[in-house]
């Protein structure tokens, strides 16, 4: 079992197994050998840990992600957009949760778990105007025209399906 | 404007034309010419070698993982509702919903969560915006690079990072030219290129060079890390030198040797010190040019006695490329792939080849159809007693032999068995070995005494089968219909093979057999067996 303290100071006891699936914690249970040490998470909140551990959880077990994967595996893997029906309902959460999730993916490093919220976030993306992503996002359009007929000339020969 | 276009000169190519289908229709889809995509996809089984160059060999049916064919099992852990989980309120629920954690010990403090962050603050960092988009496809790009300042910074990141000629029109491959020779920041953006074809003017002389602008694109990618590239001489060999340190080539010349163009390539690699990997799978050297004259003749001056490519590992090229290039590398490669088309009544000189790539860890050798059997034992025993690991010096040795056999005979697989069976032994230190064959011959298929266990099919990933021998094995196949016959998948003499193998040479442990082009007549084709040494 391996002790997890959060940002906001909650302490999390888990499965050895479960928490190296992010490999920021294996390598820093690596480099620290067998320690009954907490493993201070600053930058991970504990509703957020929560979420992360009960991923971890349900993929236990499963083959990770070998460092040098094949880079044209890497790019069909990149296409797609397919999420499986659990980690789909796992991810079914509100945008600021689901934004904290991608953060906390990113930071301890839990590959398959980024790619499941970035997938989510491309989904919600996808084929919609520039305005109606501003929108769903909160963002402010700080072109200007000028700037805006550039770009558009800029990616055209992208534009081909 | 004309794009280049090319014959190809090589017979065996069309052989891997059933593994090619996902290119092509990515690549009709968008417009680019079928034809050409078909005829540069170099031959199979170099994967190793050139990401770039090889995406159309991808094994048809081969291994798969399992977690993508198995539908996984819960884990048992309860998962509440979304809902529930987002919001914790106590203790009761965290420590029911969790059941393997610990309480909170600050309980107070999991309620203080909603406070701690905003809304407002749930910009990503770009880097993160850019893993989002990479998902997405690039016509979507377009479009979401005028939602913000931010959104237009990481779409310009996704879109350039990669350009592939082959998935862009010709017509928008030119506009894109146009933008990369204006644009500095955008064109060193682009780490990765592949120009299979490229917009081209035609000179006074007749001959077809590159525009204007895609010269000036490339002059501009100071970034450029990887390149494949249709024809070396006209892009590469100009002057000044081009601004990039690539560190993957790939040149699809496919009549490369004249002694001008390969004094052009040294002069043009001299100066790439962090190449790791060059590949020039389609050169054809011309049988017969190896009068000794010619080796040591009037080479590049300056270039005759220092070293270069301090950073190179990987190497694919025909032999006397090979030696070549190898005669100006201090240091011994990593991995090599050789494409042999000569025999030694034509020019080939086995020991000399085989001298120059000392101290390589894996070697990938390919026969053309125009080798003959005297030719392949003769190199595959010479490698054995060159390449292997000497107690004596201290070089590391062979680890990884590959060997492809192009030859379409009904029983190529049977003699290339009896071949490997004659000089395993000579393989000291040897890890691995692959052997790649068109297709097990009718032949085998039927005498094989149909003994085996009868597997369970289609098989859907790779089944570990026979612990009796003490090789563990298992059947690659890639199932296009329903059922097979037992005598089909059996496969007794590559068994028994790979059994004597691993007697003669002690440090065998891993044994492949592939056969990329299975006959079409059964339901299901054996594209491939693995043998495994148990510990």
């Amino acid at each position: 079992m391996v002790l997890l303290v959060t940002s906001d100071n909650v302490q999390f006891q888990v499965d050895k197994e479960v928490v190296e699936r992010s490999v920021l914690i294996k390598n820093m249970l690596e480099d620290v050998g067998e320690s009954d040490q907490s493993i201070p998470l600053a930058n991970v909140s504990s509703s957020v840990l929560k979420k992360v551990i009960e991923y971890c959880e349900h993929h236990r077990g499963e083959p990770l992600p070998s460092a040098d994967a094949d880079q044209n595996q890497d790019e069909t893997r990149k296409r797609t957009t397919d999420i499986s029906e659990w980690d789909q309902k796992f991810i079914t959460v509100d945008q600021e949760m689901l934004f904290e999730i991608i953060l906390a993916a990113n930071y301890l490093d839990i590959k398959s778990l980024l790619d499941v919220g970035c997938k989510t976030v491309a989904n919600m993306i996808k084929g919609k105007t520039p305005e109606e992503i501003r929108r769903l996002f909160n963002i402010v359009n700080d072109f200007t025209p000028e700037e805006e007929a550039q770009i558009k000339k800029e990616n055209e020969w992208a534009e081909d399906r | 404007m004309h794009f280049l276009s090319s014959r190809s000169n090589e017979p065996v190519k069309t052989y891997s034309d059933a593994a090619d289908i996902p290119i092509q229709e990515k690549i009709s889809k968008n417009g680019v010419l079928k034809r050409v995509t078909t005829l540069f996809n170099h031959r199979k089984g170099h994967s190793n070698v050139s990401p770039h160059a090889t995406d159309g060999n991808a094994p048809v049916g081969f291994i798969r993982d399992t977690a993508a064919v198995y539908p996984r099992s819960s884990s048992g852990s309860s998962t509440g509702s979304p809902d529930e989980i987002r919001r914790p309120s106590g203790l009761g629920r965290r420590a029911s919903l969790m059941e393997s954690l610990q309480l909170p010990v600050e309980p107070e403090a999991s309620n203080a969560d909603g406070d701690l962050r905003t809304p407002a603050n749930q910009s990503l960092p770009l880097e993160l915006l850019e893993t989002i988009l990479s998902f997405l496809p690039r016509f979507d790009l377009p479009r979401i690079a005028l939602v913000s300042a931010q959104f237009c910074e990481a779409t310009r990141n996704v879109v350039y990072q990669i350009l592939d000629f082959r998935t862009i029109s010709e017509s928008r491959v030119e506009k894109l030219c146009i933008i990369l020779s204006t644009s500095v920041s955008l064109a060193t953006r682009v780490r990765s290129l592949s120009c299979h074809s490229w917009p081209a003017t035609i000179s006074s002389e007749g001959h077809l060079t590159p525009s204007l602008d895609f010269t000036s694109a490339l002059r501009n990618m100071s970034n450029l890390e990887s390149l494949t590239i249709r024809s070396f001489a006209p892009v590469l060999s100009q002057w000044p030198p081009l601004p990039f340190q690539l560190k993957t080539l790939v040149i699809l010349d496919d009549a490369i040797f004249s002694q001008q163009v390969t004094d052009h390539l040294l002069s043009f690699l001299r100066n790439q010190t962090s190449l790791q990997s060059l590949a020039l799978p389609n050169a054809i050297e011309q049988p017969c040019s190896s009068d000794d004259s010619s080796h040591q003749g009037p080479v590049a001056s300056g270039l005759a006695h220092e070293t270069i490519l301090p950073s190179l590992s990987q190497l694919h090229a025909p032999p006397q490329l090979m030696t070549r290039i190898c005669s100006l590398l201090a240091h011994p490669l990593h991995t090599v792939v050789l494409d042999v088309t000569t025999t030694l009544y034509t020019g080939l000189r086995p020991a000399a080849v085989l001298r120059a790539i000392q101290g390589v860890s894996e070697l990938d050798v390919v026969f053309t159809y125009e080798v003959d059997k005297r030719t392949i034992e003769k190199f595959l025993g010479a490698a054995g007693g060159i390449l292997s690991e000497s107690d004596g010096c201290n070089s590391r040795g062979l680890t990884v032999l590959e060997v492809e056999v192009l030859w379409m005979e009904d029983d190529t697989a049977e003699i290339l068995y009896s071949i490997i069976d004659s000089i395993i032994s000579r393989y000291n230190g040897l890890h691995t070995l692959k052997l790649t064959t068109p297709f097990r011959s009718r032949h085998t298929q039927i005498s094989t005494p149909p003994s085996s266990v009868p597997f369970p099919l289609p098989i859907p990933s790779p089944i570990p089968t026979t612990p009796s021998t003490g090789l563990s094995s298992m059947l690659i196949t890639s199932p296009v219909g329903g059922t097979v016959s037992n005598e089909f998948v059996s496969s007794g003499t590559e068994k028994a093979h790979a059994k004597a193998w691993t007697q003669a040479c002690s440090t065998l442990s891993d044994i492949q057999f592939r056969f990329p082009d299975p006959s079409l007549d059964a339901d299901t084709a054996l594209c491939g067996v693995w043998f495994r040494r148990k510990k």
